[in-house]
C-alpha cells in the first residue's frame, strides 16, 4: 500500500508543480516584461531589441535582403528589396540575351535556360507579392513605425532581474536556441513565431565571482589549454560566459552556432544599446 | 479440419526452401540473419561516429579506409557525413534491427508454433512480407555509396532540412532512397502484421481460449494491432514530404529564405509533420518494447520455474499500454512550438503510462521472486532487459513533464534514456529470445559459456555508454553534435567523451562472441532434445527437426495455460498446455 500511495503523491507534485512552472514560463502575459527577438538562420544568430515602444517591428521573409537579414518592413526595406528584384531580373535576361545566336536561338543547355527563366520569375512572384500584400503604399511608415526603434545586433545583453518575453522565428530550417545554463530553449520555426517568458537573476559578474565557478573555471582553463597545446595552438583563456547555442539538428555547422549572452546591469545595458543604430537611424545614413 | 500438410510430401528445390520459402520457421531464419546483419552495420556505425565524439583531433585511417575519402578525408569525419552516420544508425536500429528484425523473427517462429498452427495465415504474403524488407534493408544500405551522403537529418528526418538539397547534402539522392527505403519497410510491416493478426485471431488450436495464450502471443498480437494503426500514418506523412521535395507542394514549408533567395512556399508548417510523424513515432517505440517484454516474461516464467505473477495483469498493461501509446505523441514535441496548453494534457497522459508499465515490472519482480531461478543466457539477459526498463523508466518520468524537459530535451540526456529503456532493453531481449528459442530454430544449443561472457561485457558495456550521457545531458551537451570543441564550457567532459568511446568501441567488438557462437552452434553445436527448458508451451511439442505444418499428426488440443510450473500435487515442475486436467484439477 506504502508502494502504491508515495509514487502516487510524488507523481502527483511533479504533475502539479510542472504544470504551474510550464504555465509561468508559456502564458505569462507580464506587461512589463520586455519584448527581444533571436532569429536564427544556418548558421548563426541575430538579435533584435524592440526599442522604447517595447513593440517589434513586423517582418515578412520576402524582404529578405542582405542589408534586411530579419526582412523588418519599413518603407525603406520595400524599395530597397525592390531594387534588388529588379536587380536581379535585369541580370537574367541580359545573361538570357547574350547567350543567344544570331537568329535568336540559345547556344546554352536548355535545362539552363529552363533554370534561370524559372528563377527569374520567382523573382518577378516575389515582387508582386510584396506589391500586393505588404506594400500600402505612402502609409507603410506610419503603419510599420514599430520598427523604427528596433536594434539589430548579434550579441545578447539581458538585465538582471528584468523580466523578459523572448520571441524566436527562423529563416530557413528548424534551429533552437538553447543557452544551457539557463536551462531555456524553445525551437526556432519557419514560417511561424515560438516564445517563452523568463527573468535573469544571476549576471554574468556575479557567475564569475561565485567561488564554485571560479574552481571550475580553472579546470576548464587548464584541459582547454592541454589541448591547445596538444594542436601546436596559443593557450588563451577562457572565462565564464552565458552562451547560446543550437539545439536542434540543422546541418553541417549545427554544433558551431554560437552567440555570447550577457547579464548585466541596467546602466550597463543602456550604456551598450545606446552605442548602436536603431534601423531608422541607419536608414537615414 | 485442419489439413495434414506433412502428408502430400513434395519435393523441394534449394530456391523454395532457403529462398522463396513460405514456411514460417524459415521466413522468421531469414528474418533474423537479415536484423544481424543490419545490426552489425548500425552499431559499427556508431562506433565511427564515437571515435570522433571521443578524439575529436585525431585522425582515423580506418574510417577514410572503410567510409570513402569523401565521409573522411585523412581519417577526419567530415561534418555532414556524421550526422549521416547518426542518421542511419539510428534509422536501422529502430525500424530494421528492433522492428522488422524482433516482430519479424519473433512473430514469425513463435506465432503459429504457440497458438498451434500448422503456418501463418497466409504463406505467400509471409514470404512477400520478408522480401519487402529485404528490399528495403538494401535501398538503406545503399544510400551509404552515394555521393552526396545519406539521410543526414536525424532518423526523425524534419522538414525543411530533410527537403532541400541545398539546405543540406543528404537530402538529395540520400533522402530520395530514405523514403523509398521506408515505404517499402512501411508495406512490409503492414502485410506482415495483417498477417499476425488474423493468424491469431483464426488459427488458434482446439482449446487454445484467449485467456491460455502464452504472454508472448498478446504482446505481438498488440504489436501487430499497433502498427497496422500507426504505419499507414507515417506512410502518409512520408508521401507529403516526397511531394514537398518533388511536386512543389508546401505541406511542412513556410516562408523560407535559402541561398537562392524567397522560396514561394507558404501556409505549411513543420510541425504538421513532427505530429504525423510521432504519431507513428511514440507507438513505434512500444512496437519495440512489447514483443521484447513479452518474450521477456515467457522466458522469466520458465527459468524461475514459477507461473508469471499477474496473468491477467499483465494481458491489462499491454492493452493499456497499447491504447495509451496513441495518445501521449505530443511529449517529443514541448520544445517545438505547439500550442503550450497541449503540454499539460501530453504531460499528463504520458505519466499514465507509467501505470501500467510499473505493473509489469512488478510483475516480473514478483515472478522471480522466490523462483527456483536457472541462469541460463536467456534467463540472464532477460533480467538485464528488466533492469533497463526500470531504469530507463525512471528517467523517462522526468522527462514527461513538459517543465521539466525545457532542461532535458534535445540534450544527451535524451541519448541515455532511450538507449538504456528502448534500446537496450529491446536489445536484450532479442538476445535473450534468441538463446532460448535456439533450439527451435535450428535443431542445436547454443554454448552457455560464450553467452554469459556475451551478457557481461554487454550489459557493463551498455551501462557503461549510457549511464554517462545522462550526465553530459545535464551538463547542457546538445545531442546530434559532430564536436563539442567549439564551446570551452563542455571541455571538462572531454575525459568522459573518451570514456564513454571506450566502453562503445569494445561493446560493439564484443558482439562478435555473439555472431561466432550462433554460426559455431548452428553448425557445431550439441543436438537439441525436444523440450530442453522444460518448457510448457506448445511450440516444445513439436519434433525438433523442422517439418512442414510443424506437427506430425494431429495438432495438440490444448488444456491448460501455459504457466503451470511448480504447481502443487505434480510430480514434475512443469505441465505442458497439451496435458488435460486431471480430475478435481483446478485450472489456476
Ligand atoms: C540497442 C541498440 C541501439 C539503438 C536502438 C540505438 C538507437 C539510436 C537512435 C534512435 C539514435 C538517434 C539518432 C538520431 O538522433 O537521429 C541514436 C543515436 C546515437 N546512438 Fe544509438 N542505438 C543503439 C546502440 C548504440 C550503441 C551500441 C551506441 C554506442 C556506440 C550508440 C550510440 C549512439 C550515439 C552516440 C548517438 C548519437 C546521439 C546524437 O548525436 O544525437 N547507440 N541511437
Ligand atoms: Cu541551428
Ligand atoms: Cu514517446
Amino acid at each position: 500500500m506504502v508502494w502504491t500511495i508515495v509514487p502516487a503523491i510524488a507523481l502527483a507534485a511533479i504533475v502539479i508543480y510542472g504544470l504551474k512552472t510550464w504555465n509561468d514560463i508559456m502564458f505569462n502575459n507580464d506587461e512589463d516584461a520586455k519584448v527581444v527577438e533571436v532569429y536564427a538562420f544556418q548558421f548563426g544568430w541575430w538579435t533584435r531589441y524592440s526599442g522604447d515602444d517595447n513593440t517589434l517591428g513586423k517582418a515578412d521573409y520576402k524582404l529578405i535582403t542582405a542589408t534586411n537579414p530579419l526582412g523588418v518592413i519599413t518603407d525603406k526595406n520595400i524599395k530597397d528589396s525592390y531594387a534588388f528584384l529588379d536587380g536581379e531580373v535585369d541580370k537574367i535576361s541580359t545573361i538570357l540575351e547574350d547567350s543567344k545566336n544570331d537568329n535568336g536561338e540559345y547556344f546554352i543547355p536548355s535545362s539552363q535556360v529552363d533554370s534561370l527563366v524559372e528563377k527569374m520569375e520567382r523573382y518577378k512572384r516575389q515582387k508582386y507579392r510584396i506589391q500586393s500584400g505588404i506594400d500600402k503604399g505612402h502609409l507603410n511608415d506610419s503603419i510599420y513605425k514599430a520598427a523604427n526603434d528596433d536594434v539589430l545586433v548579434q550579441e545578447l545583453h539581458l538585465v538582471k532581474d528584468q523580466p523578459y518575453a523572448m520571441k524566436f522565428r527562423s529563416k530557413d530550417v528548424i534551429h533552437c536556441p538553447w543557452i544551457p545554463h539557463m536551462r531555456m530553449q524553445m525551437n526556432a520555426v519557419p514560417g511561424m513565431e515560438t516564445g517563452f517568458n523568463f527573468t535573469p537573476t544571476v549576471s554574468t559578474v556575479e557567475m564569475r565571482s561565485k567561488p564554485e565557478v571560479i574552481e571550475h573555471y580553472k579546470n576548464i582553463n587548464k584541459i582547454h589549454n592541454e589541448r591547445l597545446n596538444r594542436l601546436g595552438e596559443q593557450e588563451e583563456k577562457v572565462e565564464f560566459n552565458y552562451i547560446l547555442m543550437c539545439n536542434k539538428i540543422c546541418g553541417a555547422a549545427h554544433s558551431n552556432m554560437k552567440m555570447d549572452v550577457y547579464v548585466e546591469t541596467a546602466e550597463e545595458f543602456n550604456t551598450w544599446i545606446s552605442e548602436k543604430k536603431t534601423i531608422a537611424q541607419k536608414a537615414s545614413q | 479440419m485442419a489439413h495434414d500438410a506433412h502428408d502430400h510430401h513434395h519435393k523441394e528445390s534449394f530456391i523454395t526452401k532457403y529462398i522463396f520459402s513460405q514456411d514460417h520457421k524459415m521466413i522468421g531464419k531469414q528474418y533474423l540473419i537479415t536484423a544481424m546483419i543490419m545490426g552489425g552495420l548500425g552499431i559499427a556505425l556508431s562506433a565511427f561516429f564515437r571515435l570522433k565524439l571521443g578524439w575529436p583531433d585525431a585522425k582515423f585511417p580506418i574510417l577514410e579506409a572503410v567510409l570513402g575519402a569523401d565521409a573522411a578525408p585523412d581519417g577526419l569525419l567530415d561534418s555532414n557525413w556524421y550526422l549521416g552516420l547518426v542518421t542511419l544508425h539510428g534509422t536501422i536500429m529502430v525500424f530494421f534491427v528492433l522492428t522488422g528484425g524482433l516482430s519479424g523473427t519473433f512473430s514469425n517462429l513463435l506465432i503459429p508454433l504457440q497458438v498451434g498452427a500448422r503456418d501463418m495465415a497466409s504463406g505467400l504474403l509471409n514470404m512477400i512480407a520478408y522480401w519487402l524488407f529485404f528490399l528495403s534493408s538494401l535501398l538503406m544500405a545503399a544510400s551509404l555509396f552515394v555521393e552526396t551522403g545519406p539521410a543526414m537529418a536525424g532518423w526523425t528526418i524534419y522538414p525543411p532540412l530533410s527537403v532541400l538539397e541545398e539546405l543540406q547534402p543528404g537530402s538529395g539522392m540520400g533522402m530520395t532512397l530514405w523514403l523509398l527505403s521506408m515505404t517499402v519497410f512501411i508495406a512490409s510491416s503492414l502485410i506482415g502484421g495483417i498477417n499476425y493478426i488474423v493468424t491469431i485471431i483464426n488459427l488458434r488450436t482446439k482449446g487454445m481460449t484467449m485467456t491460455r495464450l502464452p504472454l508472448t502471443i498478446w504482446a505481438f498480437f498488440v504489436t501487430a494491432i499497433l502498427g497496422v494503426l500507426s504505419f499507414p500514418v507515417l506512410l502518409s506523412c512520408a508521401v507529403l514530404l516526397l511531394m514537398d521535395r518533388g511536386f512543389g507542394t508546401s505541406f511542412y514549408m513556410s516562408d523560407i529564405v535559402t541561398s537562392s533567395g524567397a522560396l514561394d512556399a507558404t501556409g505549411g508548417s513543420p510541425i504538421l509533420y513532427e505530429h504525423l510523424f510521432w504519431f507513428l513515432g511514440h507507438p513505434e517505440v512500444y512496437i519495440i518494447l512489447l514483443p521484447a517484454l513479452g518474450m521477456t516474461s515467457e522466458i522469466i516464467s520458465t527459468m524461475s520455474r514459477k507461473p508469471i505473477f499477474g496473468y491477467r495483469a499483465m494481458i491489462g498493461s499491454i492493452l493499456a499500454i497499447g491504447f495509451l501509446s496513441f495518445i501521449v505523441w505530443g511529449h517529443h514535441m514541448f520544445m517545438t512550438g505547439m500550442n503550450p496548453f497541449l503540454g499539460g494534457v501530453f504531460t499528463f497522459t504520458t505519466l499514465l503510462i507509467a501505470i501500467p508499465s510499473a505493473v509489469k515490472v512488478f510483475n516480473f519482480i514478483t515472478t522471480i521472486w522466490r523462483g527456483n531461478v536457472i541462469m541460463s543466457p536467456a534467463m540472464l539477459f532477460s533480467i538485464g532487459a528488466v533492469s533497463t526498463f526500470i531504469s530507463g523508466g525512471i528517467t523517462g518520468i522526468i522527462l514527461a513533464d513538459s517543465a521539466l524537459d525545457i532542461s532535458q530535451h534535445d540534450t544527451y540526456f535524451v541519448v541515455g534514456h532511450f538507449h538504456i529503456v528502448m534500446g537496450m532493453t529491446a536489445i536484450l531481449a532479442m538476445f535473450a529470445g534468441v538463446y532460448h528459442w535456439f533450439p527451435k530454430l535450428y535443431g542445436k544449443m547454443m554454448n552457455k559459456r560464450m553467452g554469459m561472457i556475451h551478457f557481461w561485457i554487454t550489459i557493463v558495456c551498455g551501462y557503461g555508454v549510457f549511464i554517462p550521457m545522462h550526465f553530459l545531458g545535464e551538463g547542457g551537451m546538445p545531442r546530434r553534435y559532430y564536436e563539442y570543441t567549439n564551446f570551452a564550457m563542455f571541455d571538462h567532459f572531454l575525459d568522459l567523451n573518451v570514456l564513454i568511446s571506450i566502453f562503445a568501441t569494445v561493446g560493439v567488438i564484443a558482439q562478435i562472441i555473439f555472431f561466432f557462437n550462433y554460426f559455431y552452434s548452428v553448425y557445431r553445436g550439441p543436438k537439441a532434445s525436444q523440450n530442453p527448458w522444460n518448457s510448457n508451451s506448445l511450440e516444445w511439442t513439436t519434433p525438433v527437426e523442422h517439418v512442414h505444418g510443424n506437427w506430425y499428426g494431429e495438432i495438440p488440443t490444448v488444456y491448460r495455460w501455459p504457466y503451470d510450473y511448480s504447481k502443487p500435487g505434480k510430480d514434475q515442475d512443469f505441465v505442458p498446455q497439451n496435458i488435460p486436467l486431471e480430475e478435481n484439477e483446478e485450472e489456476h
